[in-house]
């Protein structure tokens, strides 16, 4: 198994990657925060086979509005619905999620992927990192996306 | 002249993007039909002329692989190109998935990704063959 430094690095590079083609959202090297406290909306997928987890990604309404306005190719005059919005992210939660197991854990083993999960929480920077966990954040105009990964014993 | 392509995904924003990025491809298009399941797949097939399938592989009800199992077990239906467009990265499920015949996209994907694996399935996109009902030789 990968180090965590090598898991948050995976996490970083696709999620980039896969933002930034699928959503057309930029990261920016300008340092934003997503302050304690504050609701956010995550996107959340459990996995199995290969080895069992879970990933989740989380950000604030504008990114979501933002991001899923893009997907759908729809202008700022006019707003995505709360289901398009969670439809949306929970795709992109389900993309980032398969292409970074598949650069953990290289392009033999299988893994199964559930329906994402959305809800909103209130922004809690308790994330307890260990050697089967990993987070990166990606800054965006509009603020931050936390990326998660939980890998279970 | 175009074809009448039917997106297949349990996500309506996936379908929007298959076919927006359809479109960028250059790939003549005359219709869209879509269907967030297989079995709602199974049943556009008999309902419309269909030249292309785009489809997914996790999906509730009745999943990608269950659909293509069924879509080749009809004679009418048997020899519509298929494409998965999927997240899937193990060589092994794509080796199953190929196997059947069909092509495979991996997500996310690119108007260019998109026009190679067309062109490769079904030739000169230019001169593209629709089954439909105007074509005289169908």
């Amino acid at each position: 198994m990968l180090t965590q430094e090598a898991m948050t690095t995976i996490l970083f590079d696709v999620g980039k990657e896969v933002v930034e083609n699928l959503t057309f959202l930029f990261i920016t090297s300008v340092e934003t925060d997503s302050p304690e406290g504050s609701e956010v909306i995550e996107a959340s997928v459990k996995f199995n086979g290969f080895f069992e987890g879970a990933f989740s990604v989380r950000a604030n309404d504008a990114i979501v509005q933002e991001l899923t306005n893009n997907m759908l190719g729809k202008d700022d005059s006019c707003p995505s619905s709360e289901n398009e919005r969670r439809d949306a992210f929970g795709e992109l939660c389900n993309i980032i999620c398969g292409n970074v197991l598949a650069e953990i854990a290289g392009a033999d083993p299988v893994f199964n992927l559930m329906a994402p999960e959305i809800s909103r929480k209130t922004n809690t920077n308790d994330f307890q990192e260990s050697k089967q966990s990993a987070s990166a954040e990606l800054f965006l105009d509009k603020g931050l996306l936390t990326l998660r990964l939980n890998l279970y014993q | 002249m175009g074809l009448n392509v039917l997106v297949v995904d349990d996500s309506a924003t996936m379908r929007s993007m298959v076919k927006r990025t359809l479109e960028m491809s250059g790939v003549p298009i005359k219709s869209f039909f879509d269907a967030s399941n297989g079995r709602e797949a199974l049943d556009k097939l008999e309902e419309e002329w269909v030249d292309l399938v785009l489809l997914d592989i996790n999906m509730p009800v009745m999943n990608g692989m269950e659909f293509i199992d069924e879509m080749m077990k009809d004679p009418t239906f048997n020899e519509i190109p298929v494409v998965v467009v999927s997240t899937e990265s193990s060589d092994t499920r794509i080796n199953e998935i190929e196997k059947k015949g069909v092509a495979f996209i991996h997500k996310p994907f690119t108007p260019e990704a998109v026009q190679k694996v067309l062109i490769d399935l079904i030739g000169d996109l230019e001169n593209v063959d629709p089954r439909g009902d105007d074509n005289d030789s169908f």
